[in-house]
């Protein structure tokens, strides 16, 4: 059975984004970011049977994640599970929901995540895994985007401003996004060129935010939603593609074609659309050389054309590709994704004003997550492809 | 006296445990198939070509190229903090692998991709593996057997070939 357009979101929310929330733990986030998605549908939390979270990776071995954010906010749920891929999770989550939904499980499930940064009751620490890397200097998710963004350099002729193109179009948006954690704090390509190193050959300004914030997603039947309070946008198509592809232990790694083409091949198949049917994208952006990468990946450009396609305002709202309309990861905040699927919906219910895309029918949401700095490096590309 | 922040020490898994204690002995070690003759790091029970978990450690020949590299230009971990600008490679082993290095005796402008790299080990048992350019390409085209003061790095010793590698996970364990 192709599960195209059988169910629906019918209410995302979000938090406030800041870069630094002192007294919310992740699952105060968390649930806070249920309860606007819940009140966002028209429902309250009776009315949810299924909850998927995303695993708190930052606060180690932490049992019953799913089933205590469950617990807290008050549901009896037949469905229930803490989800790991990384940023790919959002996405992979409104899959499941889907699917679960599909089997008969449960008929309303609701998407969440939540993160507090500096939590008051976890002692910072390293994760073990470190073994091939840390010895060398190496740590956390921003020097394997540098790596990439060097090879694709010397492969293609990628260029940083090219990469300044993408901050600075979600910049803009993220402008004329009140909630964004970069409104009112404009960026132009110089300011992008004029920002500090990171890890050459990525820059401040390439790199996404630290977000403490929670937000969610309800997941429900076609059927369910056509009676609530929103209009429907319906989940007509997904993907995923899970590689080592940039240092594969099993074959001969080679930059012939990006891997998680296979997930955006799967969703536009589901989905019965072309790449030229999308009206809006929301590209998980945690740092501005994967826009680039996904671009290729998912067929927008041809592999080593999207440094030259992120040029001249393309990705910007009036360009051939209005993306990352609320600003993403790099300007709105890091909600793991799950903002981007936030945005998408709200897009397609012709709700977002100043940054509103034009008629707006179509929404292209990617996750992209994976563990980067533990052996083997692995990469997960995730998809959605949303209606109205 | 010197309170320098330790450097960070590996820890091994059950399943890389042979790959550190063949650093110990001056071989890098990658797990070779018995059954397709794949070459695979990082170390695991099954060869992930054809699954079979008949294997066995052999000596890498030591000769790289690079591969993709990166300078740290933030400090990520307390110990490298006088190392900063440091370069992080991902050098390619002439067996097909990929693995992190840091590439020594080389300053980081002069990195390129495909840039011929060989191993070599460190002399006081402190800080091993490594990658650095082939003789041809290095600076002055000078030596690496004639250590510089005020150089960790120049602690390598190395077997003189037309390439070298380099060096520099730091193991206090191995001093014991």
């Amino acid at each position: 059975m192709n599960p195209k357009d059988t169910c629906a979101i019918a209410g995302v929310g979000l938090t406030k984004l800041a870069r630094r929330t002192p007294g919310v733990s992740s699952i105060g986030f968390t649930l806070e970011g249920c309860k606007r998605a819940i009140e966002d549908a028209g429902l309250t939390k009776d009315d949810v049977d299924g909850l998927l979270v995303v695993a708190p990776t930052q606060a180690g071995e932490r049992h019953g994640w799913a089933t205590r954010i469950a617990a807290y906010l008050g549901i009896s749920s037949n469905f229930t599970a803490a989800v790991e891929c990384g940023g790919a999770t959002p996405t992979v989550m409104v899959q499941m929901a889907t699917m679960a939904i599909n089997a008969g499980m449960c008929h309303t499930v609701v998407c969440c995540y939540g993160w507090q940064n500096n939590p008051v009751d976890v002692p910072p620490s390293l994760p073990p895994g470190l073994e091939f890397t840390l010895p060398y200097g190496d740590l956390a998710a921003i020097p394997f985007k540098a790596q990439i963004a060097r090879r694709h350099m010397h492969d293609f002729g990628t260029t940083s401003k090219q990469l300044g193109a993408v901050a600075v179009a979600f910049r803009k948006h993220a402008n004329m996004n009140p909630n964004a954690q970069m409104y009112g704090k404009p960026m132009t390509l110089e300011d992008h060129q004029n920002s500090r190193w990171v890890v050459e050959p990525l820059r401040l300004f390439d790199c996404c935010l630290l977000t403490d914030g929670g937000g969610a997603v309800v997941v429900t039947s076609a059927e369910r939603a056509k009676d609530m309070k929103n209009r429907p946008v319906y989940i007509s198509g997904w993907g995923q593609a899970h590689s080592a592809e940039f240092m594969s232990p099993w074959r001969d790694p080679q930059v012939k074609g990006w891997e998680g083409g296979k997930a955006a091949d799967q969703a536009f198949n589901m989905a019965g659309l072309t790449r030229k049917d999308i009206d809006v994208c929301q590209f998980y952006d945690g740092f501005t050389i994967l826009v680039i990468i996904e671009l290729e990946a998912y067929g927008f450009c041809k592999m080593g054309e999207g440094g030259p396609f992120v040029e001249d305002g393309r990705l910007e709202l009036g360009g051939e590709l209005p993306s990352n309309t609320a600003g993403g990861l790099l300007s709105e905040g890091h909600t793991f994704g799950m903002a981007h699927i936030v945005e998408g919906v709200r897009q397609l219910r012709g709700e977002c004003g100043e940054r509103q895309a034009k008629d707006a029918e179509t929404a292209f949401i990617t996750g992209y997550g994976g563990a980067p700095h533990e052996y083997p490096p692995t990469l997960s590309y995730s998809t959605l492809i949303l209606r109205r | 006296m010197e309170t320098k922040f330790p450097p960070p020490v590996p820890t091994p898994t059950e399943d890389s445990q042979p790959f550190w204690d063949g650093c110990k002995r001056r071989e890098l070690l990658i797990l070779k198939c018995d059954a397709c003759g794949h070459y695979w790091f990082p170390p695991s029970v099954l060869c992930p070509k054809c699954m079979s978990m008949n294997r066995q450690w052999v000596k890498a020949s030591g000769k790289a190229k690079v591969y993709s590299w990166t300078i740290f230009h933030q400090l990520y971990y307390p110990s490298f903090a006088d190392k900063i600008p440091y370069n992080v490679a991902i050098v390619e082993l002439e067996e097909g692998p990929r693995m992190h290095s840091n590439i020594v005796e080389c300053r980081n402008e002069d990195i390129y991709i495909d840039m011929p790299l060989e191993l070599v080990w460190g002399s006081k048992l402190k800080i091993l593996i490594g990658t650095c350019p082939s003789t041809s390409q290095r600076p002055g085209n000078r030596s690496l057997s004639k250590p510089q003061k005020e150089n960790e790095m120049s602690a390598v010793i190395y077997e003189k070939k037309d390439h070298i590698a380099i060096v520099t996970i730091s193991m206090p364990w191995m001093t014991r």
